[in-house]
């Protein structure tokens, strides 16, 4: 199948502005929404995002399709650039700070929904990173397991058996909650 | 399928199978129609979980939020040779070797309008002093001094 982003990859390699503001639009929400699960930071996850760009825009013309879909790599460069902040800073799995939820949300359910939401992340930030990484592609960012391997640079298997251990983790970790979050949800 | 796949699979991608490999949708599937209860049992249990992480909303950017994001990533792109076909509508992307001869043909002209100008039409240094002079309005004080010392012989 041929790679939806090809044609506007190769106009940006010659030098076409316009090509490379479609390909931003068509993609900046979806880097800026795997560095921000992978950092937890709005912010931090902006610059990760604009660095992607960036180096599309220097690399584009050297890009040789047929291989790796474009928004495969363009992923694969997002998430290394979230583990190398992560490593750089010298924070590990568990220290990265959630954003905290807006608490001045006046209705009472939807601080609620905010709150279990924010505890969901929390539980998800504290992972360690290459699980995050794994369980941000397969079911956020709703990549196919191959496609995530890719990304990852890794197998299909240990793409799973990353998979499960961030699940039992979370498991762990959201087990004393467990009873009140899904309470929340059937009554909410 | 074997059971131990089936849970090997759901231990990683959880209940709901649009993320499952596609080759083993369908024996899953089965599986859980004519196995064992306790499949299902299990089953339930990581469907629960999954609307547990699906709590986690995603931050979705407002409109005015990505707008100001895409003005500062295109920002940061340094300059480079631009394809001049790009931000003009209808010009081909690729110049021909005619409409080359063309611009340079109107370029050798210009340069050769200003090459003549400067060998024909400079400018005298009497000139350039007039020009001063009308300009700072020292002429008319000059002529004003000729005038005074008319007046001074005539009373002498």
């Amino acid at each position: 199948m041929r790679d939806p982003d090809e044609v506007l990859v190769s106009r940006i390699g010659q030098g076409d502005k316009r090509a490379a503001t479609e390909l931003v639009r068509r993609h900046l929400p979806k880097m800026v929404a795997v560095a921000r699960r992978m950092l937890g930071d709005a912010a931090e996850a902006e610059d990760v995002a604009q660095e992607v760009f960036l180096r599309v825009w220097k690399h584009a013309a050297t890009w040789t399709p047929g291989q790796a879909k474009f928004e495969t790599w363009m992923h694969r460069v997002a998430m290394n650039l979230c583990l190398d902040r992560l490593r750089r800073s010298g924070r590990n799995a568990g220290e990265v700070s959630p954003e905290t939820p807006d608490l001045k949300a006046s209705a009472t359910r939807d601080l609620e929904e905010k709150q279990r939401s924010a505890r969901v992340h929390e539980a998800i930030l504290e992972l360690p990173e290459r699980q995050r990484a794994a369980l941000a592609l397969c079911y956020f960012q709703e990549k196919s397991n191959i496609e995530a391997a890719d990304i990852l640079e890794i197998s299909v298997e240990a793409l799973e058996s990353l998979l499960a251990r961030a699940r039992r983790s979370l498991k762990a970790r959201l087990a004393s909650d467990r009873a009140d979050l899904l309470s929340g949800l059937e009554t909410g | 399928m074997q059971e131990s796949r089936f849970f090997q699979l759901l231990a990683a991608y959880g209940a709901d199978l649009s993320r499952w490999p596609p080759a083993e949708r369908r024996a899953a599937e089965a599986l859980l129609k004519s196995g064992p209860h306790r499949l299902r049992d299990v089953w339930d249990s990581e469907r629960a979980f999954d609307r547990l992480l699906g709590l986690e909303n995603e931050h979705v950017m407002t409109a005015s939020e990505q707008r100001r994001l895409e003005m500062r990533v295109m920002a940061s792109f340094p300059q480079r040779n631009w394809n001049v076909a790009a931000f003009i509508p209808h010009m081909p992307a690729r110049v021909s070797a005619q409409q080359w001869l063309t611009g340079g043909a109107l370029a050798a002209c210009l340069a050769f309008g200003v090459f003549m100008g400067a060998m024909t039409g400079g400018v005298s240094p009497n000139d350039e002093y007039a020009d001063m002079l009308s300009l700072s309005g020292a002429g008319a004080g000059a002529m004003f001094l000729s005038v005074l010392d008319e007046h001074v012989v005539d009373a002498e």
